[in-house]
């Protein structure tokens, strides 16, 4: 099976496994490994960026939101992004351009991450929740139709955060898990120590491009296989005509550049 | 540079959510009025002193107790202990103030020490406040007059803030795990190794996980998904402080004259929810027709389910219940006139 055809099912599996309260199981103990809001009425697990926040609120030192978060990032790192979570899948349905911005922009989502955490420890308040695209797709939509959110000045907040993050996934590939999403950050300080890997060979790249092309972050793997964006999704080890990209499962070889 | 940048922005999470936790608490979240300043009170005979309680915090108080110790005066109050104050609520201790025989008459300043307890996750901390009183001791209906005697200020007894779980061995050990990775990570810089930083990592989610469950933070996460604060997705605004009612609302509700039982659902974390409670209580104040109970969603998980606060399979908070007609209105926003609605509403 093709690496593409195995990310797809293992997206759809996320995607799922997001929605999965549609069982009735209800809530359970597990911290999703993606951005996935814990108010959708389908969820079974909870949002890392929501409960970091009420964590902070409460004066509770994370530990098992330390430890499940380390567990995900030494898993995969960003490959969550890539093979699971539900709005990384929706950033890839509506990906029609892979523009490329200056990578250092990608940054900015460190500030976004810095900035949830000040905000929830200054104002006592889950203060990234009241715009959080995937809270106004799972939550505040759903909830409208459940007769217990109004269209009220929250509710156009998030309207617009979605439209507005909706446009910049269309315009550019990977739009929110490049520039904005707070998760993303926390996965990509794990990029270097996960067991998925993306393994460059470097005798066999000719330094052709032909990664770069298809790279949905807008890296160029054969020079960065290890960034800190990479979501390990696999696309360059597709293009790369003669094998010199793959990905790996293991401590990475100390030969690999 | 950028990943300069990056560890930069790391260590500035790092010792923003360290100043946080540090800075959380301590501070004291009730504020104290006696309703009299000075009271007097007979030789031999007692006298009723009023001491209003408010909790302007989003915690509730616990164990809250006043005492005084002071030569010839002696106190009581009643209750003699309010074991829970939640946010934002309110109470009153009626102190009995008793004098001796033998104490001097005249007016001294005493002082009423009030300590609770609240806690913030899984810290706790003491407080204790001073309030002073100025007490007149007069002498008895019957009998002779002494000369006053000045009676010294008692000092103030300031209790250390206390623990229940050994916070900073907490913190320790996250320091520690952070000092591995550090060591793990210059290793890896100088040999070019990489499983001492796996191994440093590894630790970290066993560690994290496994002492996590030992402190019930699993169920803490559970519990935070489960519920569904109106305001904190934002699917209104919060709304804080006392409601106050208005003048076609009190009218209103004036105007009820079945019987009407409410239920306040509530979550101790959920910010909306004080206002709620609030407003229920303003409402119940002005027609006694009308009682409530207030239901903490995570103690009494069955009744939020049976009584239908859940919106698939997430239970909804603040909500109000009508107990006849089961009625449910969800969220603060437009609070009173959606509660009116709902009282109005035939059995």
């Amino acid at each position: 099976m093709k690496l593409g055809s195995r990310r797809r099912i293992a997206q759809a599996a996320g995607l799922l496994f997001g929605l999965f309260g549609v069982t009735g199981i209800g809530m359970t103990h597990l911290i999703f490994p993606g951005l996935h809001c814990y108010a959708c009425p389908l969820a079974v697990t909870v949002c890392p960026v929501g409960l970091i926040q009420n964590l902070i609120v409460f004066g509770t030192i994370p530990f098992f939101w330390i430890g499940a978060i380390a567990a995900y990032g030494l898993i995969a790192g960003r490959g969550f992004c890539g093979w699971f979570c539900p709005f990384g899948t929706l950033n890839d349905l509506l990906s029609f351009r892979k523009v490329r911005i200056r990578s250092s922009f990608s940054l900015s989502k460190y500030a976004i991450l810095l900035g949830t955490l000040l905000a929830a420890w200054a104002f006592a308040d889950t203060m990234f929740c009241k715009v959080c695209p995937a809270a106004s797709l799972e939550a505040s939509i759903p909830y409208l139709f459940l007769g217990v959110a109004k269209v009220n000045t929250p509710f156009l907040i998030h309207m617009g955060t979605l439209a507005g993050t909706i446009l910049g996934m269309v315009l550019i590939s990977r739009f929110w898990c490049r520039y904005l999403c707070p998760m993303g950050a926390i996965l990509s300080l794990f990029n270097r120590v996960s067991f998925l890997h993306l393994r460059l060979s470097k005798s066999r790249c000719i330094g052709c491009g032909a990664c770069s092309a298809e790279c949905p972050m807008g890296l160029d793997p054969h020079t960065e296989h290890d960034n800190h964006n990479c979501i390990k999704c696999g696309a360059c080890v597709e293009a790369c005509h003669l094998d010199a990209l793959s990905l790996r499962v293991g401590i990475p070889r100390k030969d690999d550049p | 540079m950028g990943r300069r940048i990056r560890s930069a922005l790391l260590f500035a999470a790092l010792l923003v959510m360290g100043a946080g936790l540090s800075a959380a608490g301590q501070e004291p979240i009730l504020t104290f009025s006696l309703r009299e300043e000075s009271i007097a009170v007979a030789q031999g005979e007692t006298a009723v002193a009023i001491l209003e309680i408010e909790n302007d915090s989003v915690y509730p108080a616990d164990e809250i107790e006043p005492t005084l110790t002071s030569a010839g005066i002696t106190l009581r109050s009643e209750p003699a202990e309010i074991e829970v104050l939640a946010p934002f609520a309110s109470a009153v201790f009626a102190l009995v103030i008793a004098a001796t025989e033998d104490v001097a008459i005249g007016t001294t300043s005493r002082i009423i020490e009030v300590v609770y307890t609240y806690c913030i996750g899984d810290l706790c901390y003491q407080i204790a406040e001073e309030i002073p009183l100025a007490v007149t001791v007069e002498p008895p209906p019957v009998g002779p007059v002494e000369d006053p005697i000045e009676t010294p200020v008692e000092v103030p007894i300031v209790l250390p803030t206390v623990s229940r779980t050994p916070f900073w061995l907490r913190l320790g050990g996250l320091g520690l795990g952070l000092v591995l990775l550090g060591a793990a990570i210059a290793i890896r810089r100088v040999t070019n190794k990489r499983w001492p930083v796996f191994a440093v990592v590894g630790l970290f989610a066993a560690a994290g996980l496994g002492y996590g469950v030992v402190l019930d933070q699993h169920e803490q996460a559970q519990g935070i998904g489960a519920v569904l604060c109106t305001s904190c997705v934002g699917i209104e605004v919060a709304q804080h402080g006392d409601p106050d009612l208005s003048p076609a609302g009190v009218a209103a509700i004036e105007a009820i004259e079945q019987e009407i039982e409410l239920l306040v659902f509530y979550a101790e974390w959920c910010h909306a929810c004080p206002f709620a409670e609030r407003m229920v209580e303003r409402i119940a104040e002005r027609n006694p027709r009308i009682s409530y109970r207030f239901v903490d969603v995570e103690a009494e998980p069955e009744l939020a389910e049976t009584s239908g606060v859940i919106r698939s399979g997430r239970t909804v908070v603040p909500a109000v219940l009508r107990v006849d007609t089961k009625g449910i209105v969800f969220g603060a926003e437009n609070l009173e006139a959606r509660l009116i609605e709902l009282l109005r509403g035939a059995p």
